[in-house]
C-alpha cells in the first residue's frame, strides 16, 4: 500500500493525484448540488419578499380608496381620470406579478346597552340615575363593509403562487 | 531513506480529507443559514396581515361610535363613576364585529380585540376616543405566536352640554 502511493521522494505520485482529485470531486458534486439549491431558495424567498411588499403597498393603497369604488377587480381602478389603486401585471426584480383584487360585502352587527332616558329621576350629568336595559343590537347588512383582498400571484418553475392579504373597510360616510 | 517515504506517505489524502471537511462544513452552515430564512418571511407576512386587519376593525370600532355615541359615553361614565363596567363590556367586549377571529388563506388564525377610552384634554377643550385593537395570531394549538397593535385616536372640539 505505502509503496502503491509513495514511489520517489518528488512530490505527489499520479496516482496520488488521480486519487485525490477524485475524492475532491465526490465531495464537491454534492456540495455544489446543495448550493444550487441554496441559491433557488434564496431567489425564490426573494420573490415572495417582492411579493409581499407588492401585497402591502397595494392593500394600502386599496383602504384609501372610497368605498363605492372599492369592487373586485383585475385591472387598475381609477376615479376622475386618475388611477388610484394600480393592479394587473407588475415587473419587479426582473419578475412579473400579477395583482387583483378581490372584494366581498359583510355586515356588522353592534352590541350595545341602551340608557331609558324616561324614567322619573334621569339627569344626563348624574350616572346614578341611569338605568342600563337589556342588550339590544345594531345590524347593518348592506352597503356598510367589506373584505378586502389584495391577491398577488406569479409563476414559479410552472406551478402559480399566490400571496394574499386582507382587510377590512366600512363605510364611514353611511 | 525508505523509512523517510514511509512517513509522508498518503500525505495528499489527508490534505484532499482536511479539505474536503472544511468545504463541507462551510456548505452545511449556507445551508442552514438558508433555511431559516423562511420563517422570518413568513413572520413578516403574518405581521402585515395582523396589522391590516387591525386597521380595518379600527374602521368597524370608528362606525359603530359614529351610530352609537350616547351609548358608549353612558357605559364609559357609569364605570368611570364606579357604578360597574357590564354595560361597557356589552358595548365593547360582547361585540362580535369588535371581536372576532379572522382565518387567512393559509389557514392562519387571527384574533382580534378592541378597546375603547375617552380622552379628554380640559386645557384644549377638546375630547377624543381612542380605540385600540389587539390582533393575536394563533398557532394551531390556539397559542399566540404574535400580537399586534393598532391605535387610532378620533379628537373633537368639546361642545357645551
Amino acid at each position: 500500500m505505502r509503496l502503491f502511493f509513495w514511489h520517489s521522494d518528488k512530490g505527489f505520485t499520479l496516482t496520488e493525484i488521480i486519487f485525490s482529485v477524485l475524492i475532491l470531486a465526490g465531495t464537491m458534486i454534492p456540495i455544489a448540488a446543495m448550493m444550487g439549491q441554496g441559491f433557488e431558495g434564496t431567489r425564490r424567498d426573494q420573490r415572495q419578499i417582492v411579493a409581499i411588499q407588492l401585497c402591502q403597498a397595494r392593500l394600502n393603497q386599496a383602504l384609501a380608496v372610497p368605498f363605492d369604488d372599492l369592487v373586485s377587480s383585475t385591472a387598475s381602478i381609477a376615479s376622475g381620470g386618475q388611477v388610484i389603486l394600480p393592479l394587473g401585471d407588475v415587473e419587479q426584480e426582473n419578475f412579473t406579478f400579477n395583482v387583483s383584487l378581490r372584494v366581498v360585502d359583510r355586515g356588522v352587527t353592534y352590541s350595545y346597552l341602551p340608557v331609558d332616558v324616561n324614567v322619573a329621576n334621569y339627569a344626563v350629568d348624574d350616572p346614578t340615575t341611569w338605568v342600563f336595559g337589556t342588550a339590544e343590537t345594531l345590524t347593518i347588512n348592506a352597503d356598510v363593509a367589506k373584505i378586502a383582498t389584495i391577491v398577488v400571484s406569479w409563476m414559479e418553475r410552472g406551478t402559480q403562487q399566490n400571496v394574499e392579504m386582507s382587510t377590512f373597510k366600512a363605510n364611514l360616510e353611511l | 531513506m525508505m523509512n523517510k517515504l514511509t512517513d509522508r506517505s498518503g500525505m495528499a489524502l489527508i490534505i484532499v480529507l482536511t479539505m474536503s471537511m472544511f468545504l463541507l462544513v462551510i456548505a452545511v452552515s449556507y445551508i442552514r443559514g438558508n433555511a431559516q430564512s423562511r420563517p422570518i418571511n413568513e413572520r413578516h407576512f403574518e405581521r402585515a396581515q395582523a396589522d391590516f386587519l387591525g386597521q380595518g376593525v379600527v374602521q368597524f370600532a370608528a362606525m359603530k361610535f359614529k351610530k352609537r355615541p350616547a351609548e358608549f359615553y353612558y357605559a364609559y361614565r357609569a364605570m368611570r363613576a364606579g357604578l360597574g363596567d357590564a354595560a361597557l363590556r356589552a358595548y365593547l367586549n360582547d361585540d362580535t364585529t369588535l371581536n372576532n377571529e379572522f382565518v387567512d388563506q393559509e389557514g392562519q388564525r387571527y384574533e382580534y380585540f378592541t378597546q375603547m377610552q375617552l380622552i379628554t384634554n380640559k386645557l384644549y377643550e377638546t375630547d377624543g376616543i381612542r380605540i385600540q385593537v389587539t390582533v393575536n395570531q394563533l398557532s394551531d394549538t390556539g397559542t399566540i405566536v404574535l400580537t399586534r397593535v393598532q391605535e387610532h385616536v378620533i379628537e373633537a372640539k368639546r361642545r357645551p352640554l
